[in-house]
């Protein structure tokens, strides 16, 4: 047995049983991506520690932040001035949610300077777009949150391009609001939609978008398809494990 | 009746096995979902909140407004003088609307008149400019303003400077694309009743 192929007993149980050590090696350890590296390809992996920020943050705010058109103001300033560093979690969560969008558009036009969405990554570029709509919902609605002015006015106008839509348009607004004006219900429902929908939605569509990319390979600045040139063990000679290394070198 | 294959498989029959399973399917889909859209839906409780109101006109005195709320919403309720509705009628501020015949529908059949109203005298508009949701001044003055030489009273918007006459109806050339929205209501004797038409 060589060292190579070596690991402890445990890992050996849970290997027979859910392939964890397969999955890495995958995935992560021998996951060749091309030597060719530049910085714009950073910014996924970036964009990846934001939505973490963003679901720490999250869950940090719904303890002390109350869902409620009477109580939901109050709540934010409460989370601002009594809480404990309850100033820095919001506002890493609110900068977080700006930085998000910074790292997705970086990653989008990187995308868009080297062709990454052509033939095979279509996929790739369309659950990526899926991405950017429910950040944009996800976004909005947690703009809606504090339920300040500008939360009701920026609710107003989002609502209100739904109701451009003909014939069903009053109706479909009414429905979004569950009210006539947009209320205590409205707000409720973001939040509901803001802490669990969209982003289990979220990450479901980021699996999908780095299987997919795991599926075909990395694009590079080049263009070459690492995975057409293989040395003799079938390991691609213009590739690396070491993604993170290559861009930081 | 159906064809079989070599192996004995009905292609036929699995076929229509396949179709009736996914519709019916289907069917279990839509049932699901149905209580999850509905429950979407203004409740009980917002529809009362909702629901129509009663305001009784007979303090509205000629040539004055009052604000009444309907679904969170103002509703400016205007007692129009005989020279005010002249004014709507005349030729010489019409060439100056955008819609002065009330062709986009903001406003129930019965409103599609020079007055956008059931009797000339009463106006009863949404005070909600139709630019971006601002709430317009009344100017009922026939006086030369700021915004506008000729002014021959109405409504005017202090957000981008849209200007509607006292029949809610838009100006050309101003931000706001139309009329003022005209809710549906009714008047029985002194009262008028908003959200409701008779």
């Amino acid at each position: 047995m060589s060292t190579k192929n070596f690991k402890p007993a445990w890992l050996d149980w849970i290997d027979r049983r859910i392939p964890v050590t397969n999955a890495y090696e995958k995935h992560m350890s021998k996951y060749y991506a091309p030597k060719n590296f530049n910085w714009w390809y950073v910014f996924g992996l970036l964009a990846m520690i934001v939505f973490a920020n963003q679901i720490l943050t999250g869950i940090w705010l719904t303890m002390s932040y109350v869902a409620s058109s009477e109580a939901a103001f109050n709540s934010i300033e409460y989370i601002m001035r009594d809480v404990d560093m309850g100033w820095l979690i919001r506002y890493m969560h609110s900068t977080g949610a700006s930085f998000f969008f910074l790292t997705v558009y970086l990653h989008m036009f990187r995308g868009v300077m080297y062709g990454s969405y052509q033939k095979p990554r279509e996929l790739i570029w369309v659950f990526g777009m899926f991405v950017y709509l429910a950040m944009m919902a996800e976004g909005f609605m947690g703009y809606v949150l504090p339920w300040g002015q500008t939360s009701y006015w920026g609710a107003q106008v989002i609502i209100s391009l739904f109701g451009a839509i003909p014939v069903i348009g009053d109706g479909l607004t009414e429905w979004i609001r569950g009210d006539y004006l947009i209320s205590g219900i409205t707000l409720n429902r973001f939040f509901a939609l803001h802490v669990i929908a969209i982003p289990l939605v979220l990450a479901l569509l980021v699996v999908l978008h780095v299987l997919a990319l795991h599926e075909v390979g990395s694009n590079n600045p080049d263009g070459i398809d690492i995975k057409k040139h293989l040395d003799e063990k079938g390991v691609p000679l213009d590739g690396s494990t070491r993604t993170l290394s290559l861009l930081i070198h | 009746m159906f064809p079989q294959t070599q192996d004995g498989v009905n292609q036929g029959r699995r076929r229509f096995l396949y179709i009736a399973t996914g519709a019916v399917g289907a069917v279990g889909a839509v049932g699901v979902a149905t209580p999850f859209v509905k429950s979407w839906f203004p409740s009980e409780k917002a529809k009362a909140v909702g629901a129509p109101v009663k305001f009784d006109l007979s303090p509205l005195k000629m040539g004055e407004m009052v604000i009444a709320e309907w679904r969170g919403k103002p509703i400016f309720i205007v007692r129009r003088t005989k020279e005010m509705i002249d004014v709507l009628k005349s030729d010489s501020l019409k060439s100056r609307l955008s819609d002065p015949e009330s062709n986009v529908d903001q406003q129930p059949g019965f409103a599609k008149n020079d007055t956008r109203s059931l009797s000339e005298e009463l106006l009863v508009v949404e005070g909600v400019c139709t630019h971006l949701g601002c709430s317009p001044k009344f100017v009922p003055e026939v006086a030369p303003q700021p915004y506008d030489a000729k002014w021959q009273g109405g409504f005017f918007c202090p957000c981008h400077g849209s200007r509607f006459d006292l029949a809610g109806r838009v100006f050309s050339g101003v931000p706001a694309p139309i009329n003022l929205a005209v809710p549906p209501h009714k008047i029985e004797g002194n009262i008028l009743t908003i959200g409701e038409v008779a």
